[in-house]
């Protein structure tokens, strides 16, 4: 992935960044810099800076990471903020594998933003729906006994009514 | 790296958590029932909120709701238990119930909880009305002092609806940058010590006898009388002066700035 200077940002200063999978990126400082793990890193090897290992991170999920880090380089105008919006919701609608995947980075690369709009988009999968639905949505094994689920269902009677 | 076929159980407990605070309280509560994993999680939601208003009438409890509080206080008692007997922080605690005066052991307990769990942003609500049948609660005094003296990182605090409470006295407030007292009717000393308030919003019924400030910091107040209202934003400069120069109602006003 070639890094790319078509953004709004005048700073063309580019970081190369490797993904577990051992491919090389290279990606504007501007939104590698979103990462507040990649920002730290940055600050403690200067300008001596090769490459930067992700051991943690798959090529396919540092794209979709590095996407969205790009679109969130700048500030964004009051202008743009429901175009913006928009691009969010659509960007977070993905698989669950990849969406997992892509929390996964995010909490590991510290970019609070974009952990916010993914966990918010897991907890609206989840809200209005019954145990039974929320178990079949994300392929959670039910591993009570009937009478340990009856027993938390009565402690907690009145937040299942 | 989750594989395909992806289970959210496979994220750590910390993201699982995350989700969970976008969750309503009973929300959160009801994935206790989907597997061993998720069965304590809810607890370390670092936010509390237990609010039963009606959001569209937030005064108007109906009877049917009326009958439901002691299974309410019941389910904030637990909750509160629970986390007395854990190391699980709280950061935030909401409460927001219609409650009468035969509740006032229990807000005891919760402020108490409150207060050994640090809690940052407290806020307690336990009107109701129509105005002609208010149901009054009753934080004491102690309570609150208490709170501060355990809990000096509060740095919201807001009373509404208090019945029990005379006498406020916090010595030492160093966090304390909001402070809202609405409708205590019996508030008859409150003496503050607070460098940081930066807003106070008061709302009394009739005189608040003694008054006794310090709040170098303060830059917002509202100060309403009864049906008596004004909002004032003062400057950083004599600012104390100027909103209390409104206070013609009040006997005695110790001022300090």
């Amino acid at each position: 992935m070639a890094s790319s200077t078509s953004g709004s940002s005048s700073s063309s200063k580019v970081v190369k960044i490797r993904s577990s999978d051992n491919e090389n990126f290279e990606v504007e400082e501007a939104a590698a810099a979103r990462s507040e793990t990649i920002k730290k890193l940055l600050e403690d090897v200067g300008d001596d800076a090769d490459v930067i290992p992700l051991p943690n991170v798959d090529a396919k999920t540092l794209v979709k990471v590095m996407e969205w880090c790009k679109k969130h380089m700048d500030d964004v105008d009051e202008l743009n903020k429901e175009e913006m919006k928009t691009w969010d919701a659509e960007f977070v609608d993905m698989d669950q594998s990849c969406l997992y995947n892509v929390l996964l980075a995010a909490n590991f690369l510290n970019i609070k933003e974009l952990l916010d709009q993914l966990t918010q988009k897991v907890a609206d999968m989840i809200k209005g729906k019954s145990p039974e639905e929320i178990r079949a949505t994300f392929n959670i094994k039910n591993d009570f006994t009937p009478e340990e689920e009856a027993e938390i269902r009565k402690q907690n009677a009145w937040a299942f009514e | 790296m989750v594989q395909d076929g992806a289970r959210i159980n496979e994220l750590p407990d910390e993201i699982l958590v995350g989700i969970l605070c976008f969750l309503s309280l009973e929300e959160a509560i009801r994935t206790t029932v989907l597997s061993r994993r998720w069965k304590n999680l809810w607890m370390n939601v670092p936010k509390l909120e237990f609010c039963w208003r009606n959001k569209r009438f937030p005064y108007d409890f109906r009877p049917r709701d009326m009958s439901k509080v002691k299974a309410k206080v019941n389910f904030v008692n637990d909750v509160m238990k629970l986390h007395e007997t854990t190391t699980t922080s709280i950061e935030e605690l909401t409460i927001c119930l219609p409650l009468g005066s035969k509740y006032s052991d229990d807000i005891d307990k919760w402020v108490e909880v409150a207060a050994v769990k640090r809690v940052e942003k407290l806020k307690l609500d336990f009107g109701i009305g129509d105005l002609a049948t208010f149901i009054f609660v009753d934080v004491v005094d102690k309570a609150i002092e208490c709170l501060f003296s355990n809990s000096p990182l509060i740095e919201r605090l807001c009373l509404r609806y208090s019945q029990k409470l005379h006498k406020l006295e916090v010595a030492d407030a160093p966090s304390l940058k909001y402070l809202e007292i609405v409708y205590c009717d019996h508030l008859q000393h409150f003496h503050i010590s607070a460098p940081n308030l930066n807003t106070i919003r008061l709302f009394v019924r009739s005189g608040l006898v003694r008054l006794n400030l310090y709040a170098p910091s303060l830059c917002h107040a509202s100060l309403g009388i009864q049906h008596f209202y004004m909002n004032l934003v003062c400057d950083k400069s004599g600012c104390a002066y100027n909103m209390f120069d409104y206070l013609v109602e009040y006997r005695i006003l110790n001022i300090t700035s």
